[in-house]
């Protein structure tokens, strides 16, 4: 009863929970609800694991049978299962139009940790932060744990009986009044159940929706050659790439194959090395915009503006196949970005590449096809790919559906992983539940579950059966790690549930994949499938030629579209999908939400970024709550202001906002920082609307922002300093000046004196012996970093980092053991931006091993410098005295409170941390343990390749070496032996072992400033 | 010839280290109805007062050690913050007993015998304050004893490299070295104390502390060979432990910390500070007392002398720190500085500057340095602005250093605050104890300094 106190301030559950009915008493006080056969009281976490072994054992290993449904004890341990020692297995993650081939750590049965899966064309290998992240949903303690039958605890046979009742009748008449609403999906066996759904209920009504969609790619490239298909860039040809509001290294539908190819032609290692040009042309920052070598900011208006300057710069420069567009002036009349990148297109014709993002309008998609055609990238840096098994997303039919809702004419919608109410109830103006009955297959208790008639658990993808599509047409399985953790559905067996199958996931996507590939002649192929998470060979199967098309029809369209935006006043507001919670789905991934953004460093929340010069002219500074309006709809939110944006431009992030009811209530999270929802501004499947305003109220809030903390940066003394530090910080030049001066990154050295060689400068101390063999060390080349955040998660998730919640991140704790450094340089305006991942860089002669009284951070014979957590004190002495600040102290027992089963997600590998204790990278030591044990007990000295660290594997950029810096020819030594290599903070003779490669530049000869005669440099927003 | 001899006596002799010219009798009559007689109502009211800022100490360490060091405002870059400063501050005051009861002994300033009781006391409550800091500050109190060299079956010995483990043992001798010298000049009042009581515990006690004094020419020649080997002990730890916790921040590489200047500039800081400490106290109780024949306002001046002297050099030394970091050339260094004056810290640094620096130059005037009034609130920022110079070299240096990424501004939270009252608490009720049980001045050497104990009226021979 005692928890049930002072019901104001709880989370809740459910109707009945707010009203105190007696079994939801015993409900709360049990963590797994009565029913929970497998977490039942008697059930100990071990036994528990064990079990969840045994089960995934059978599931994973014998594809060839019907996987055991049943959950038994060892009776005879599995072969495979050694305790201690992590097995690996393919699986993938599905995204929308697109899919990630992984390959999970599973210990005992417990996955605990995502990378990509080399043999993936999708992933390569790496794996970007929703797809490290994707473990700890699964391991959410929130997660929807059983079926509801509206607000009354059900289970799947009861379930059964009412879907049953209810198909009986929409089969009648043929399913009129059932609608479908699900996100878009790519899948052999969904479609497949897809299809019988229509057979069965022909009259129904199917709506796939996302709020980050392809569908104005899908329509423009099909009004140009007449089939839906989505771009594939071969990033690895094009010496020019242009960007339109895409970010194509970041959160756009392909980024690690994106990021790898990109990378092939950015990184330079000697001075014959060629680099790639990249144009930018956005108006909310990206990291491809940081990244660009010239980025061109724009109003979201001025969008087709810009399109059309291109169009004829490129018709005046004798490009064929593109005709000129008549309009009166334009914004960009002799833009010298603009001039540049026209003269490198025309002179890199079918090595060059455009990319429109998927926010774009269609008319857009349609022309810059029609250029990438004229240019001739088409079929040689760009394929196109069809999308026959999908079900796409389309916002008119979404329209219809809740035009429909309100007229009555739907009584059943079933809505499959979406949450309706938060993306839609802003459309009605009435109680949705009165007007229709959800049936709701959700992971959260959230507004839709809440209100609907029937609530079930969907399964997570790594519990369940299944299969999806990659972008380029591979076929994937979704392999089950684990057994359901709770009384979950996947949507495959909800969907063959209504037409009257009841089979197992595994059961549908057996014969899906038998009858679409028939795989049943062939165990072997079927066995390698699973093994290898993908059909071998499949790649580019569905490409689809690209041709010549008419272009008439698309520069009639376009041009109604480029009139219809003209004169426009005040402020132009854009839409863009989050990198931390994507379109809402990851609001309870708390890896994800502290993570901060790559962009803007901000933490757990959304803002409204503003250009510096609009908030002085609003008068508003960062962390001022402001109202945005648009057509008498307003939200309220916290401004921020970035540069790099636009004027009278609002930059509003998607997906949060979204409230759920939870189940656990921890200490040091406020759950309840939720951020501001920003759909109901957004009318339509436009990205941007214009005419918003914007005012200021009178109250401001925290925001927890992890670098230029409380504004520090604000003011001229600092932005002074930084810009004659950053010179230090970051080495950069320019690629062309680099030909004529190979050792750059030593003349900030030789100015200020210090030695090149850090060889003979006296000690007092004794110094260590480093040399045998392996002596451990990290190259970081910056030229290709993104700062996309994969690294952070990835060690999250190896390491065990605790989550301290939006306060403490304030409060400047975070415990990310990877800070992404962000600079800015140049005019605040349009900055140049440099990017730099700082762990610890494992000092040779380290200045935190010295001041420990206790002798808890002590060097090791291979170059570690190590934690001894146990022995640890809590002085802070390490951190104060360490100059890259990368140590991170346990401010508060941070874990005392992490639910039972986000324990789960730990790597059982690494000790958790008690607070008062000091923490910092270890060059994930475990993993050098494990590759140097597993060398001895094959009998042979370690090679190179054996230990990957967790953010080298997760790093798509391959920006990260990792190895012997002993061994000459190891990846990590020649990364150190490039000539632009340069130890962070030199001067200091600390001799880190992680030490950077030198950015570079590649501005256009026509716009480049040299090196020596660059601007000065500042950071901060002035 | 006696006339003459008097008169050139007059000529250059300094007024009277005690006024009045009382007697023997008149000083321990004097000096023990302190102790003996009724407590003073102002002293109820002080430690009523500094009893409740102790509880106030008490809870917040109980927290402290219950919730963590997160209750604090301290953060990632800002590692230490207020009670480091209170350590460094409570060290500092601890600084003036010593100085004045052993090197002012070795260098015959017979003056300080007014005082020395009293600033000795002072000096080990301070210290007592000061060392429950760095017990309490570090994130896990419970193994704080890693620290100490103990043998131990887990084969753990601590990093001698490390300044903070010099600091245990600095810190540690300096109290006990310090602890002793105020006990052994103690002996000979207990004594007296013992023989005046008129009650059995009085008797017992007093009789214990004084160790069986029985004022015999044997124990006047042990206690005066004990007491100028403590006091030639005391000497070089006066330099040493501030020296030592000064290394705390030079021997880091943290820009403003990484100076050499330090340990003499830590010292002069210290006697600044502690001088200014004993003034803020024996002000008040010299009054309350009624004790001014004693405690002089010569005295007062002399105190005032020093902290124009000391407060001259931390001044010298804050200018010296800008200096080199300029001519250094290293923009780490310079910034550090710049950023200490015209940084967001700014006022912490302006406030020590005029505490420190400007308001010891009134002390030029001999008007000034003589009026209790001033020399009273001269003394109380003298000790506001040494804490904030040990703020401001702790949190601005800390703040901004060589990562700009790293950057953040730290604010400190209720806690920190109350530890800080706390320890005044504890501090004051020490002291007043102090003042109600043990003989605030030293009879026996007050005696020595009379002009009875000089048969020879001042001829040096």
């Amino acid at each position: 009863m005692s928890q049930i106190k002072d019901r104001s301030k709880m989370y809740w559950k459910s109707i009945e929970d707010k009203d105190n009915s007696k079994e939801l008493n015993s409900f709360i006080e049990n963590e797994f609800p009565a029913g929970t056969v497998e977490l039942a009281e008697t059930m100990t976490r071990k036994k528990f694991l064990s079990l969840m072994g045994a089960s995934m054992a059978m599931a994973g290993l014998v594809g060839c049978r019907k996987p055991a449904q049943k959950i038994l004890p060892y009776i005879q341990a599995p072969e495979e299962i050694i305790p201690g020692i992590p097995n690996y297995y393919a699986s993938t993650m599905p995204f929308g139009m697109n899919s990630f081939g992984v390959v999970v750590e599973s210990h005992e049965g417990r996955p605990t940790h995502i990378e990509g899966n080399t043999l993936h064309p999708s992933s390569k290998g790496s794996a970007n932060s929703f797809i490290q992240a994707s473990i700890l949903d699964l391991y959410d303690p929130d997660r929807l744990k059983n079926p509801y039958n509206g607000s009354i605890e059900s289970t799947i046979p009861d379930f059964k009986l009412f879907v049953k009742d209810i198909s009986k009748s929409f089969i009648e008449n043929k399913g009129k009044g059932l609608a479908v609403l699900s996100n878009s999906f790519r899948s052999v066996s969904t479609k497949k159940i897809y299809d019988n759904f229509r057979s069965v209920y022909p009259e129904s009504n199917w709506v796939a929706y996302d709020t980050v969609s392809q569908e104005n790619t899908l329509n423009g490239i099909e009004s140009s050659i007449g089939v839906k298909a989505l771009p594939v860039y071969h990033l690895e040809k094009a010496d020019i790439v242009l960007t339109i509001e895409s970010d194509f290294i970041g959160s756009d539908l392909n980024p690690i194959h994106n990021q790898k190819m990109f990378a092939k032609k950015r990184r330079v290692k000697t001075k014959t090395d060629k680099m790639n040009r990249l144009y930018s042309v956005e108006s909310n920052l990206t990291c491809s915009g940081m990244m660009a070598d010239h980025r061109l900011k724009i109003k979201p208006s001025e969008i087709y503006d810009f399109i059309k300057e291109l169009n004829n710069m490129l018709v005046g420069s004798g490009i064929r196949g593109l005709k000129k567009i008549q309009s009166k002036s334009s914004t960009f009349k002799n833009n010298k970005i603009i001039k540049a990148l026209v003269d490198d297109l025309v002179k890199n014709k079918s090595k060059s590449l455009i990319s429109a993002g998927d926010s774009l309008d269609s008319s857009i998609h349609s022309l810059v096809y029609l250029i990438n055609q004229a240019l001739g990238n088409n079929n040689n840096t760009i394929t196109y790919h069809g999308v026959e098994d999908a079900v796409l997303s389309s916002s008119d039919a979404v329209e219809n559906l809740i035009k429909n809702i309100k007229s009555g004419s739907i009584d059943t919608l079933l809505v499959l992983d979406l949450d309706f109410y938060y993306f839609f109830s802003h459309y009605f103006d009435q109680d949705i539940s009165s007007l229709v009955n959800i049936v709701y297959l959700g992971s959260h208790n959230d507004k839709t579950s809440e209100n609907a008639f029937w609530s079930i658990p969907k399964s997570h993808y790594l519990e369940s059966w299944g299969d999806a599509t990659s972008l380029d047409g591979t076929y994937s399985i979704v392999q089950p790690l684990i057994s359901p953790l709770y009384r979950s559905m996947s949507i495959n067996e909800i969907l063959s549930l209504f037409i009257g199958e009841d089979r197992s996931d595994y059961e549908i996507l057996k014969e899906a994949w038998n009858s679409n590939f028939s795989l049943s002649s062939s165990l072997k192929t079927w066995k390698k499938t699973i093994h290898d998470g993908h059909l071998e060979g499949t790649s580019g199967s569905n490409k689809i030629n690209a041709k010549k098309v008419k272009t008439t029809p698309i520069y009639t369209l376009f041009d109604k579209k480029l009139n219809s935006l003209l004169n426009k006043k005040g402020f132009d507001v854009r839409f863009c999908s989050s990198n931390q919670v994507y379109d809402g789905r990851y609001i309870n991934n708390f890896w994800l939400r502290e993570a901060s953004d790559p962009v803007t460093k901000i933490s757990w929340e959304n803002v409204a970024l503003v250009s510096y010069n609009t908030a002085k002219k609003h008068n508003v500074k960062n962390a001022d709550v402001i109202t945005v309006e648009h057509n008498n709809t307003s939200i309220d939110i916290p401004v921020w202001t970035l540069p790099g944006i636009s004027d009278d431009t609002i930059i509003l992030e998607m997906g949060y906002g979204r409230s759920l009811k939870r189940s656990v209530d921890r200490n040091y999270i406020d759950e309840d920082v939720l951020g501001v929802n920003v759909l109901s501004l957004k009318n339509n499947s436009n990205s941007f609307v214009v005419g918003a305003n914007l005012t200021k109220t009178s109250r401001s809030q925290i925001v927890a922002c992890t670098q230029d903390h409380h504004g520090l940066d604000l003011e001229k003394l600092a932005s002074g300093e930084v810009e004659g530090r950053l010179p230090e910080i970051i080495r950069e030049a320019n690629v062309g000046d680099y030909k004529k001066n190979e050792d750059f990154v030593l003349d900030y050295d030789r100015k200020w004196h210090i030695p090149d060689e850090n060889k003979d400068i006296p000690s007092m101390y004794p110094t260590h012996d480093y040399s045998e063999s392996p002596q451990w060390g990290m190259s970081i080349d910056l030229n290709v970093c993104s700062g996309c955040n994969a690294c952070a998660i990835a060690c999250q998730s190896e390491n065990n980092i605790p989550i301290v919640g939006k306060q403490q991140v304030y409060d400047g704790r975070e415990m990310s053991w990877v800070r992404m450094d962000r600079y800015f340089k140049g005019d605040v305006d349009n900055p140049e931006f440099a990017l730099q991942p700082v762990g610890c860089v494992h000092c040779e002669n380290a200045p935190c091993e010295q001041v420990c009284p206790v002798a808890a951070t002590t060097h090791d014979e291979e170059g570690l410098n190590g934690m001894t957590y146990n022995r640890c004190i809590g002085t802070r002495y390490c951190a104060n005295n360490c100059p890259y600040k990368v140590r991170r102290f346990n401010y508060y027992n941070y874990t005392v409170d992490t639910p039972e089963v986000v324990q789960m997600a730990q790597n059982p590998d690494v000790t958790v941390r008690f607070r008062g204790v000091m923490e910092k990278c270890t060059y994930c030591v475990q993993r050098i343990s494990e590759a140097k044990i597993t060398a001895k007990n094959e009998k042979r000295s370690l090679i190179d390749g054996d230990v990957k660290v967790a953010c080298q594997s997760a790093c798509a950029m391959d920006a990260i070496e990792f190895g012997d810096i002993t061994d000459e020819n190891s990846r990590v030594s020649k990364a150190k032996s490039l000539k632009h290599d340069y130890s962070l903070l030199k001067m200091l003779n600390t001799k880190p072992r992680t030490t950077y490669l030198a950015k570079f530049r590649n501005p256009h000869p026509d716009l480049a400033v040299h090196s020596s005669s660059k601007p000065h440099m500042e950071v901060g927003h002035h | 010839m006696s006339d003459k001899v008097t008169k050139n006596h007059n000529l250059i002799s300094e007024p009277p280290l005690v006024e009045g010219n009382p007697t023997f009798g008149d000083i321990t009559e004097k000096v023990s109805s302190i102790v003996e007689g009724k407590a003073p109502k102002g002293w109820l009211i002080a430690f009523l007062f500094s009893v409740s800022a102790l509880l106030i100490l008490k809870g917040s360490i109980l927290y402290l050690i219950w919730e963590g060091t997160g209750i604090w405002g301290l953060n990632n870059p800002v590692g230490w913050g207020w009670a480091i400063v209170n350590f460094v501050f409570w060290v500092g005051i601890g600084h003036a007993g010593t100085l004045i009861s052993a090197v002012l002994f070795l260098f015959r300033q017979q003056w300080r015998t007014a005082i020395n009781r009293f600033a000795e006391a002072m000096t080990i409550f301070a210290v007592m304050c000061a060392l429950i800091f760095p017990g309490i500050h570090v994130g896990r109190v419970w193994v704080a004893y890693y620290m100490f060299p103990i043998p131990n079956q887990m084969a753990m010995w601590p990093n001698f490299r490390s300044p903070l483990l010099w600091d245990v043992f600095a810190v540690g001798t300096y109290f006990t070295v310090s602890l002793l010298f105020w006990y052994v000049g103690l002996i000979p009042d207990f004594a007296t104390l013992r023989d005046r009581a008129k009650t059995k515990i009085r008797k017992f006690i007093y009789g214990i502390l004084a160790l069986g004094w029985r004022g015999s020419n044997r124990n006047w020649q042990n206690y005066e060979q004990a007491y100028l080997m403590l006091a030639g002990l005391s000497t070089p730890l006066v330099l040493s432990v501030h020296s030592i916790v000064s290394t705390d921040f030079a021997v880091s590489l943290l820009p403003g910390w990484h100076t050499t200047i330090f340990p003499p500039y830590f010292v002069a800081g210290a006697i600044f500070s502690g001088f200014a400490m004993v003034m803020t106290l024996a002000i008040p109780a010299r009054k309350i007392y009624g004790l001014e024949s004693i405690i002089t306002i010569g005295h007062l001046e002399k105190m005032a002398k020093i902290m124009l002297v000391t407060g001259s050099m931390v001044g010298y030394a804050y200018s010296m720190e800008f200096f080199i970091a300029w001519y250094s050339g290293n923009t780490f260094e310079s910034f550090a500085f710049v950023n200490r004056a015209f940084g967001p810290y700014w006022w912490a640094y302006w406030i020590m500057i005029s505490c420190n620096v400007i308001v010891p130059q009134l002390f030029w005037s001999k008007t000034l340095r003589t009026s209790i009034p001033v020399l009273f609130v001269a003394s109380i920022f003298a000790n506001i602005g040494m804490w904030f110079e040990r703020f401001v070299i702790v949190v601005t240096s800390l703040s901004r250093d060589y990562l700009p990424a790293n950057w953040d501004y730290y604010t400190p939270t209720i806690w920190d605050m109350s530890l800080f009252i706390g320890s005044f608490g504890l501090f004051f009720t020490l002291f007043l104890l102090f003042l109600r049980f043990v003989p605030m001045i030293a009879i026996s050497e007050i005696k020595g300094i009379l002009p009875e104990s000089d048969p020879h009226h001042g001829e040096k021979h």
